[in-house]
């Protein structure tokens, strides 16, 4: 278990080399997925595929027939049920198995993915080679679940602390909504930045980027999993080159950014889990230099966190529906479009189908499962709500849900403990940048802007 | 008004009631069947095709919704809509103020016109990185496809690669000096990424020009469909023309079944055999020749409908406004209604009527004054 960004890649990229081993990455996330491959393949090496639904019906075919020449061979866990796919990686000789984000394993972690529960078997069926299970958030409990799902015995295990003492805590209590947007414009317009803004609602994230990028001197700019690809690539790279100060976005953004000089994190709705939060806070301060964190808190935020659980969970009607048509129906669009089921919440009624046979009133039992799944959930919610309300020192509070014991004490800790916020403050009258006219944006693109040698060569 | 809910007017003059809303969705969404490749030829719609490719059946129920509540359509018949004398109005004064699509060629350009985006968006990106001495960089387009080309083009100009950027840089400039380019270069270039130069979305543009998305991306393509027009002239613009040389061939894609029944055809098989052989209706087969005849410029439709009944076909439709099969089937009843639709598709071909109303404008220099306007933030 290692802090999000501090190198996990490095773990399977560095043995891969020395051992010239074949490695399979499973990864849950397919634009994580892209960047992965992406970085890889900045690094000069070409023999890097990535197995997910973006790729063509020929591409699938043609990367299939030549499974065996590639290095890192990364693929989203839905693929690995595939026949086809499971053929291909058997004349594959995988010395190297790496579950990344191993935390979607576990029933009781934030991400929870039917799909990751068959790593175990597929693994076996690899011929058990050597398995890494690579998260950046993980307690106890899941850690013990990771173990025992990829059938990992006496498993090596480095966990480093889950604190980063650079990172500066605060919660800010608000009385209104009103308050909440007028207390965030005033922090993007003061603290330092680059800085993300994590919201639980796309819309919002939308509406109030484009206010607030035309109503403050910064440069913002949304981003969420409803952008088409080509604009999420571009807001991306913007952001890494610093031609973006805030990216407002959901948690879609973040994983696999790596950039180094996140200066504040701020959260404008409750987020649904401690391991969440902290692997959002994560992403400020690699550089190590100091970050600030701050939660926007408006009293009975958790029910807006709570409502969307409970969005995601399936009616007792749409479990039984499912029950109904799954054998008949030709697909999982076609079960989607009849029960009203989302995609997730397919996967998950497929996964029960799978693992709960032999119940005479199965959608019953089923629906008995889910709901000690929500209370599980809302527990973590709690957990969050302690956060935000504690009198006490609030990093000591996260390090005692991920069960450490140690106890710190730090300057710059949190708002309980005390800081000055006046540090955290950005360079006043950061350059605006502008949109250069375009016969200048086209000169620089192709350097036609100085005459500095090339230009005389031609 | 947004510029989506007048191009969605446009398009319901043109259907005039014909034709259901979702006909005109999957019009401009670019759906690839027969019935929506058919409605754009017949209706003379097809520089439409596929403009908002990425349109949500959300954002253009909102749409219609607005034009239905300013009343700018008029439901005369269950479902069936069209342009009041108040959208009328709007429509014209909306293109007073904004400029209109002129060099839209939506049917002939949908996948040329992306792929050559494409292509030269990464190859740009390319090149930039290459002059500026860096050799890492994050693509800004995924494509496997379009990857795969500009790194076999990069490769070929090996020796070339700087007078080519030299070259590609004083043709895109020449392009947009040009009196006759359409409107702002903005659209085009700002969405651009160079060395460390990363281009803006449509959001951040239509940001920008305090104007909404809708507008931004077809102020985009109509000048990147007027950039393609003029590229085809390979002696002024090698460098840009070679980026899309290789895209034409791709321009007649037939559905897979489709396909089959071409196959049997040119072998001079008749509609009631191939039906039989298929074991698929005889009316879906007229389906598959008329979306052959839209698709093949070459293709004859004599064998299913001699001169004299095309002429005869033409002339009644030509005699009525609408060009309703049926009312055309009361004037011609010797003539099949395949036989109709089929002279309609293969004559609706050059049809322009959409911009003909706005071609004065062309010339007045309105749309230089617009350029002007929206130009200045
Ligand atoms: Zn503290």
């Amino acid at each position: 278990m290692l802090p999000t960004g501090s190198g996990k890649s490095l773990c399977y990229q560095l043995p891969s080399y020395i051992l010239h081993a074949q490695v399979l990455i499973v990864s849950p996330l397919l634009s994580l997925m892209q960047d992965q491959v992406e970085q890889i393949k900045i690094r000069g090496e070409k023999k890097v595929i990535a197995l997910n639904s973006f790729l063509s019906f020929k591409e699938k075919k043609q990367a299939l027939k030549n499974l065996q020449h590639y290095k890192f061979i990364f693929i989203s866990p839905e693929m690995l049920n595939l026949a086809e796919i499971s053929e291909a990686l058997s004349s594959c000789s995988i010395r190297l198995f790496v579950v990344d984000e191993a935390h979607c394993i576990s029933q009781w972690g934030p991400d929870f993915r039917p799909d990751y529960l068959q790593l175990g078997a597929i693994k076996e069926k690899l011929g058990s080679p050597v398995t890494l299970a690579l998260t950046a958030t993980a307690t106890v409990k899941i850690r013990a679940d990771i173990c025992q799902s990829l059938k990992m015995a006496s498993p090596d295990e480095w966990v480093y602390s889950v604190n980063r003492p650079n990172i500066a805590l605060k919660v800010e209590q608000l009385s209104s909504f009103q308050e909440k947007i007028h207390t965030l414009k005033q922090f993007i317009e003061t603290l330092s930045s680059p800085g993300i803004v994590y919201f639980s609602s796309k819309k919002l994230a939308d509406e109030l980027a484009e206010e607030m990028n035309q109503t403050t001197a910064k440069k913002i700019s949304s981003y969420h999993a409803g952008l088409e690809q080509d604009q999420r690539i571009l807001i991306q790279q913007q952001f890494l080159t610093d031609q973006l100060d805030w990216i407002f976005a959901t948690s879609a953004f973040g994983m696999g950014v790596n950039k180094e000089n996140i200066r504040t994190i701020i959260h404008f709705h409750l987020p649904s889990s401690m391991e969440a939060f902290v692997q959002e806070i994560g992403r400020a301060g690699r550089d190590g230099e100091k970050s600030l964190s701050i939660l926007l808190y408006l009293s009975k935020d958790e029910q807006i966190t709570t409502n969307l659980l409970e969005l995601e969970r399936p009616s007792l009607r749409q479990i039984s529906e499912f029950e109904k048509i799954k054998h008949t129906a030709s697909g999982l669009k076609e079960i989607e479009e009849k029960t009203g089921l989302s995609e997730v919440q397919n996967r998950v009624l497929h996964y029960y189908a799978k693992i709960e046979t032999n119940h005479s009133n199965w959608a019953g039992h089923v629906n008995q499962l889910i709901l000690k799944r929500m209370v599980e959930k809302k527990r973590k919610i709690d957990q969050m709500v302690t956060y935000v309300t504690t009198d006490n020192c609030r990093r000591q509070l996260i390090v005692r849900c991920f069960d450490e014991t140690n106890s710190i004490i730090q300057p710059f800790c949190c708002d309980q403990c005390g800081f000055p916020l006046e540090s955290y403050i950005g360079s006043l009258g950061s350059e605006q940048r502008k949109v250069i006219t375009w016969q200048n944006r086209l000169a620089s693109i192709f350097k036609e802007n100085e005459n500095d040698g090339w230009t005389k060569d031609y | 008004m947004t510029y989506l809910d007048a191009i969605l007017l446009l398009c319901f003059r043109l259907f005039n009631g014909d034709r259901s809303r979702s006909a005109i969705f999957h019009l401009i969404s670019g759906k690839k069947t027969s019935q929506t490749i058919q409605d754009a030829h017949l209706y003379g719609a097809h520089d439409f095709f596929q403009i908002y490719p990425h349109l949500s059946r959300k954002s253009f129920d909102q749409s219609c919704e607005r034009l239905i509540m300013n009343k700018y359509l008029i439901e005369f018949q269950e479902q069936r809509w069209r342009v009041s004398e108040d959208g009328e109005n709007a429509l014209d004064a909306y293109f007073k103020n904004h400029p209109f699509p002129f060099y839209l060629k939506g049917w002939l350009y949908h996948d040329r016109a992306t792929i050559f985006w494409k292509r030269l968006l990464l190859l740009s990106q390319s090149l930039s990185n290459y002059i500026h001495q860096e050799n890492r960089f994050f693509p800004v387009q995924r494509d496997p496809d379009i990857q795969h080309w500009v790194k076999h083009t990069f490769l070929n100009w090996k020796d070339d690669r700087r007078k080519n950027t030299k070259k590609l840089y004083l043709e895109l400039t020449k392009i947009f000096m040009k009196n006759k380019f359409p409107d702002h270069p903005d659209y085009i270039v700002q969405q651009m990424t160079g060395f460390q130069l990363i281009g803006q979305t449509p959001r951040q543009l239509a940001d920008h020009f305090k104007t909404d998305e809708s507008e931004v991306h077809i102020r985009f393509l109509n000048t990147l469909h007027y950039i393609l027009t003029e590229i085809q002239d390979k002696n002024t613009y090698p460098i840009l023309n070679s980026i899309q040389k290789d895209i034409t061939q791709k321009e007649f894609v037939l559905t897979v079944s489709t396909e089959k029944t071409l196959r049997y055809i040119q072998q001079f098989y008749t509609i009631e055999k191939i039906a039989q052989i298929r074991n698929l209706k005889t009316s879906t087969i007229e389906d598959h020749i008329i979306e052959i005849a839209l698709m093949v410029q070459t293709f004859s439709i004599e064998p299913y409908v001699e001169l004299s009944l095309q002429d005869e076909i033409w002339l009644a439709a030509n005699s009525i406004r609408n060009k309703r099969m049926k009312e055309i089937k009361d004037l011609v009843p010797r003539a099949s209604f395949f036989q109709i639709r089929l002279v309609l598709v293969s004559k609706g071909r050059t049809d322009n009527k959409w911009k003909i109303p706005y071609l004065n404008t062309l010339d007045s220099g309105l749309s230089e004054r617009v350029k002007k306007k929206s130009s200045k933030v």
